[in-house]
């Protein structure tokens, strides 16, 4: 169909038309068919007049069926039609085929019409030495470079160098990179291939061949389309794919969660399946192609393949029926960059021939890809896998049982029928027991009944380990059909989320494949194993890469330190290779700023960038490669620079210092880009279990610092016992120990120890003592870590911190373990000076039980009963009093504590206290001065003010409030609301909120 | 020697699923001369070679999927197409309204240059209708689109309904127009190297 001419210009045709007119007018009527050599041979040979009737075909009775068709030309020669040759018969002088190059339909002025056809050979005289080059031939760029060489009937010597030297410079000089639009690569490429043809037409050979045929010159610029692609495609094609990885990566998400689709599910006729394994071949091999020319072939293969009648059915396909089956095959290709293909073959395919048949092509898979994409294709899977195999024996079994059914019950957990769901499984627990008069009664009546039960049971009730065919238990399939009321329900009913089925899926498997979030995270929660591996070595974090669910990524990256982020499956890719092959950049993103590593290799030996399919994702790739190494260049640059005393540049290796660790100082020095991403890592891995502390995931922390399952299972009583001798060589036995215990400290890649301080100088047991955790406490201090650590600005210990928040226990334990009971931080305030400002008894009474001393002055002068009084604390200001306070200490702007409050009722308090002390000391005078002379009573009564409401009135605006200060990087909540001691929680919480702040935003 | 180029059509077919679509196309480009095996595509894609009162036409004739499921990726074939073909089953009143929704779609999205035919297929079913012949022939003036009657099974009124179709594209067209390939995106180097070869020749010849 390539070959194309008009016949109207064919001297064969212009003899017919002018010497013959009354056969053209008769062959509508008589069926004539007229067959006209191609014009180039037209132009060489010599036809009489008489001859000319060799080439008017009128048909004779013919079999269809053997695809022959017999004509008889009107000098009475025999023609046979096999495909798309003529065979000249019976009265040719030879035996010749002719190829039929096209049919045309030539309508006479009264609409009548006759075929003409076009061929390639005379059917007398000399046959032509002339042979049309099929594009198909051309398939091959070898045979590209053979035809250049020889396909102008004289060997070109040189001609395959000179172009690969051209292309070289071409490529040397032209960047393809991400960012370039796609109108300019296509001026790039079109021009080289212009300059190409164009030199090509400068041999004499090759032009004189264009002479001879016009036709000539399409073939010849397929030629060197072919050859150029072939040399630039590595480059062209992953930037082309950049350009529409967005669309790649949402249509790979569609069809992986497709994946199990079948052709059933699209309405596809079954005989039509027949040629569907064969298309799938053909259409694997685009990948591996690399010029449009043998894209489009290999669609063009497939689509006929895919047409071809099958032995089923002599039903002849139509569009209807062809679209629905592309959609499957590109569901089933494993090919993650159609979008690219799309456009690279629909703009780069320059060459006019065929353009029409291949635009169909084109047209139609981008119809299939657009459907997919689109959505609108959703297949009930699960329904089906689940109910249809049953649908069978569920008939007959319904009428004989009315017992709950493993399938009756997943249902139930199908069409989240909640209320019954819950009364299925209470009648689990119970219902053997209820009716008898004891649990452990043996009466007869008990007997049967117990019995009973039994039998029944076996008929076909649920328990929570029950499962299908498939392993599947209840939490499976609720996991599958992503309901997490009812899955919380099993949880709070004892399912294990560990459980897995013959697939090797665990439910966190099943939530993350499909993509439930809440699912997944309730999982997580609950403990279940995110490094579990199924059969085939994936991990939910390699599912959910996969199938492209980047929430479901998030909360299980977020849960999880970096050195478990690199699982490998079957074939060796971790979830990162994955990721990057199916193109989804929001996860390849996700995975590398958690940690994931860019290094592991699968079993081909493929970096995950290898692996990415497109330039947009090999470009944050390599950004993030940059980031890392860039960071390290910088920092050499600085280190160097100190080393040549530059005092002014000096400040800038600490300046990018990516955290500022007690530690670092000395670390710097030697600081490799390996140990950047390892700071990285630990601020990440810390501010992880800064955020399990204050959730109160012990396990989690456990888990974290290394501190492995066997410790888990000893209480920390016995552990305390093995532990504290440990603890002076940091929790390992020996530096070579092998035991479990030690081999779980060493296995920590990351390295986090129980010494370690976030930027404000937090330690681990800070954490656990703002949020009053007290085993987490107790844990720590027995995992070594100092009680008297402080943080940096504020110089707070952790007993100031659980002073701060009423953890009356946590002070305790902490006392006990030896913390300085009056620290002072950076105001001067003790831990007391704190219970004292939030009214906290429990923990001040802790703190004066364990020989506090009620009266530090902290930077200012004010002792606790001064906080206490100022914030209208009357239970804490009495249990100070009651705790030897002095009621008169004035503080650096000499007031005392009844001067700085405002609440009526400690005034009251106080001035009782005051008085009732004064009584006491009076008392005590008058019998001083009973016995010694009088002396200045007076002058110690010249400080009391008159009337104290007065005072304090003046006083309120001059108050200075440093404990006000104190607080702030704990809670902003503690100084607009003092009074609602109540709420600590609350507090605790805000606090939480704001110190975990920086790694949600981060990873957000 | 300037060669004559010859005008080009995309035309679509559209239609609901089973009112024979498929089968007046594969009637109308019925190509006696291909092998059994060799269907390319034949199945959804057809090019038809004309020579109407002097002119060369090509008719590019594009078989779409008929399925509701498939409407809305519907204009991925019909882009760049100057003439659609609008197939009901007169037996059926269903895909009459189908027609009417396609009719909209079209003139919305292709503008009125596109040339329509809307045309009642199974006419060999006459006594099963259940579309008024007179109702579709007046709905076919309202939108500029001509009304045809055939039947793919008897070979009836297919010739007669691409001949006017093509007549019609070609006065749409215009004879200054000539479009030789694809109207929209403008081959990008053929009028150079087209150009190349034309100097070379004059200087050694």
């Amino acid at each position: 169909m390539s070959y194309d001419e008009d016949l109207s210009r064919n001297p064969i045709f212009q003899r017919l038309e002018s010497k013959f007119p009354t056969l053209l007018a008769e062959a509508p009527f008589k069926s004539f068919l007229f067959c006209i050599p191609k014009n180039a041979i037209a132009q060489e040979i010599d036809i009489q007049d008489g001859d000319i009737l060799n080439y008017v075909l009128k048909p004779l009775n013919s079999s269809p069926e053997s695809g022959i068709q017999s004509y008889q030309t009107l000098t009475k020669k025999r023609v046979e039609v096999r495909g798309r040759n003529l065979h000249l018969k019976q009265g040719f002088p030879e035996a010749r085929i002719a190829r039929i190059l096209f049919e045309e339909t030539f309508y006479n002025i009264e609409d009548k019409s006759y075929q003409v056809l076009c061929v390639d050979q005379p059917f007398e005289g000399k046959p032509t030495s002339q042979v049309i080059l099929q594009p198909e031939e051309l398939l091959d760029p070898n045979e590209c470079y053979k035809f250049l060489t020889v396909g102008g009937g004289q060997n070109i010597i040189g001609i395959e160098n000179y172009i690969q030297m051209e292309l070289s410079n071409f490529l040397h000089l032209s960047r393809f990179r991400q960012g370039v639009s796609l109108r300019h690569m296509l001026d790039m490429v079109s021009a080289v291939i212009t300059r190409l043809v164009m030199i090509c037409l400068k041999y004499s050979a090759i032009h004189r061949k264009y002479c001879e045929d016009k036709s000539y010159i399409d073939i010849l610029r397929l030629a060197v389309e072919n050859v150029v692609y072939f040399e630039i495609y590595p480059k062209l094609f992953k930037v082309v794919c950049g350009l529409v990885s967005k669309e790649d990566g949402e249509l790979n998400k569609v069809t992986r969660n497709l994946a199990h689709i079948e052709a059933t599910d699209l309405e596809i006729k079954s005989q039509f399946c027949f040629n569907f394994p064969k298309a799938k071949r053909e259409l694997a091999k685009m990948t591996s192609l690399r010029t449009p020319y043998q894209k489009l072939w290999c669609m063009h293969e497939t689509f006929q393949i895919l047409s071809q009648p099958t032995p089923h059915s002599n039903e002849p396909m139509n569009a209807d029926d062809i679209l629905p089956l592309l959609v499957l095959l590109i569901i089933h290709s494993d090919i993650a960059c159609w979008y690219g293909n799309i456009s690279f073959m629909e703009n780069f395919y320059l060459s006019p021939l065929d353009k029409e048949k291949y635009k169909y092509c084109i047209s139609s898979v981008e119809a299939a890809v657009e459907f997919l994409r689109s959505g609108n294709l959703k297949i009930d899977r699960f329904r089906k896998a689940l109910f249809i195999q049953n649908e069978g024996t569920q008939v007959t079994q319904k009428n004989t049982t009315t017992e709950c059914s493993i399938d009756n019950f997943f249902e139930l957990i199908y069409q989240d029928n909640f209320s019954k769901i819950q009364d299925t499984l209470d009648s689990l627990q119970n219902s053997h027991l209820k009716e008898l008069c004891h649990p452990l009664c043996t009466c007869d009546r008990c007997q049967t009944h117990l019995a009973t039960a039994h039998s029944h049971r076996n008929v076909g009730a649920v328990t929570l380990c029950s499962c299908d065919d498939w392993g599947r238990g209840p939490l499976h399939i609720a996991a599958l059909v992503g309901n997490e009321k009812v899955m919380e329900l099993l949880l709070n009913y004892g399912a294990q989320p560990i459980s897995q089925d013959y697939h090797g899926s665990s439910p966190l498997h099943m939530a993350c494949q499909k993509g439930h979030i809440k699912a997944t995270m309730l999982l997580v929660d609950r403990g279940a194993p995110t490094n579990l591996q199924d059969n085939s070595g994936n991990t939910p974090l390699h599912l959910a890469s996969l199938y492209g669910h980047d929430a479901c990524v998030k909360a299980l990256v977020f849960q999880s330190p970096a050195r478990k982020l690199n699982p490998y499956n079957e074939k060796g890719d971790t979830p990162l290779h994955i990721a990057a092959r199916w193109g989804y950049e929001d996860i390849v993103i996700l995975l590398l700023e958690s940690g994931a590593s860019w290094e592991a290799r699968n079993k081909d030996k493929e970096v995950p960038k290898d692996c990415a399919q497109n330039s947009a994702i090999q470009t944050v790739f390599k950004d993030y490669i940059f980031r890392t190494r860039g960071a390290d260049d910088m920092l050499y640059a600085a280190d160097y620079s100190k080393r040549m005393t530059l005092p002014s540049l000096k400040r800038s290796s600490t300046f990018s210092s990516p955290m500022g660790f007690r530690r670092s100082n000395n670390v710097f020095r030697t600081t490799t880009s390996l140990q950047i991403k390892k700071n990285h890592m630990i601020e990440r891995e810390m501010n992880l279990v800064f955020d399990a502390i204050s959730t109160g995931k012990e396990n989690l922390v456990r888990e974290m610092m290394g501190w492995e399952k066997t410790d888990m299972t000893c209480s920390i009583d016995t552990e305390s016992s093995c532990e504290l001798n440990n603890s002076t060589c940091n929790g390992v036995c020996h530096p070579l120990c092998k035991c479990i215990k030690c081999t779980a400290e060493q296995n920590t890649e990351t390295g986090l120890t129980i010494a370690m301080a976030s930027k404000s100088g937090q330690t681990f047991l800070h954490m656990a003592c703002l949020h009053g955790n007290y085993s987490l406490s107790k844990l720590f201090i027995i995992k070594g870590a100092d009680v008297n650590t402080r943080t940096y600005a504020h110089k707070h210990t952790p007993l100031h911190l659980a002073a701060q928040y009423n953890h009356s226990g946590v002070v305790k334990l902490l006392i006990e373990n030896g913390a300085e009971i009056h620290a002072k931080d950076v105001n001067g305030c003790t831990p007391l000076h704190y219970s004292a400002t939030n009214g906290h008894t429990d923990s001040a009474l802790s703190l004066l039980d364990n020989g506090a001393s009620p009266n530090e002055n902290d930077i200012r002068n004010n002792i606790p009963l001064h906080n206490a009084a100022k914030w209208g604390h009357t239970v804490m200001v009495e249990c100070l009093l009651e705790h030897g306070s002095l009621v008169d200490k004035y503080n650096a702007d000499s007031l005392m504590p009844i001067q700085i409050t405002q609440s009526d009722e400690v005034i009251t308090i106080l001035e009782s206290y005051q008085n009732k002390q004064k009584r006491v000391s009076a008392r005590r005078n008058s019998l001083i001065d009973s016995l010694n002379t009088e002396s200045d009573i007076t002058s110690s009564m010249n400080y009391i003010p008159v009337s104290p409401v007065s005072v304090h009135d003046n006083i309120k605006t001059v108050i200075p409030d440093p404990p006000i200060e104190d607080l702030r990087p704990y809670s902003k909540s503690i100084f607009t609301i003092p009074q609602l001691t109540s709420k600590t929680k609350v507090e605790a919480e805000v606090a939480s909120t704001y110190l975990t702040a920086g790694p949600t935003t981060s990873l957000t | 020697m300037a060669e004559r180029l010859s005008l080009e059509y995309k035309v679509v077919l559209l239609g609901e699923g089973c009112v024979g679509k498929t089968s007046i196309f594969l009637r109308y480009t019925e190509d006696k001369f291909s092998e059994k095996h060799d269907v390319t595509l034949q199945a959804a894609f057809r090019t038809k070679k004309l020579t109407l009162s002097g002119k060369r036409v090509s008719l590019h004739i594009w078989d779409t999927a008929g399925q509701e499921k498939f409407h809305a990726i519907a204009p991925i074939y019909y882009r760049d197409s100057r003439g659609a073909i609008l197939v009901y089953d007169i037996t059926d009143a269903n895909s009459f309204d189908r027609v009417k929704i396609w009719v909209k779609e079209l003139r919305r999205m292709c503008g009125s240059d596109l040339v329509l035919a809307i045309v009642g297929n199974k006419t060999d079913m006459e006594r099963d209708r259940h579309v008024q012949e007179q109702n579709a022939i007046e709905y076919a003036g309202q939108v500029g689109a001509k009304h045809f009657h055939c039947s793919a099974k008897l070979n009836k009124g297919i010739e007669e309904l691409f001949l006017d179709l093509t007549r019609r594209l070609i006065s749409s067209q215009g004879e200054s127009n000539y479009n030789a390939r694809s109207p929209t995106r403008p081959q990008p180097s053929l009028d150079i190297v087209d150009d190349t070869p034309e100097e070379k020749r004059n200087s050694c010849c």
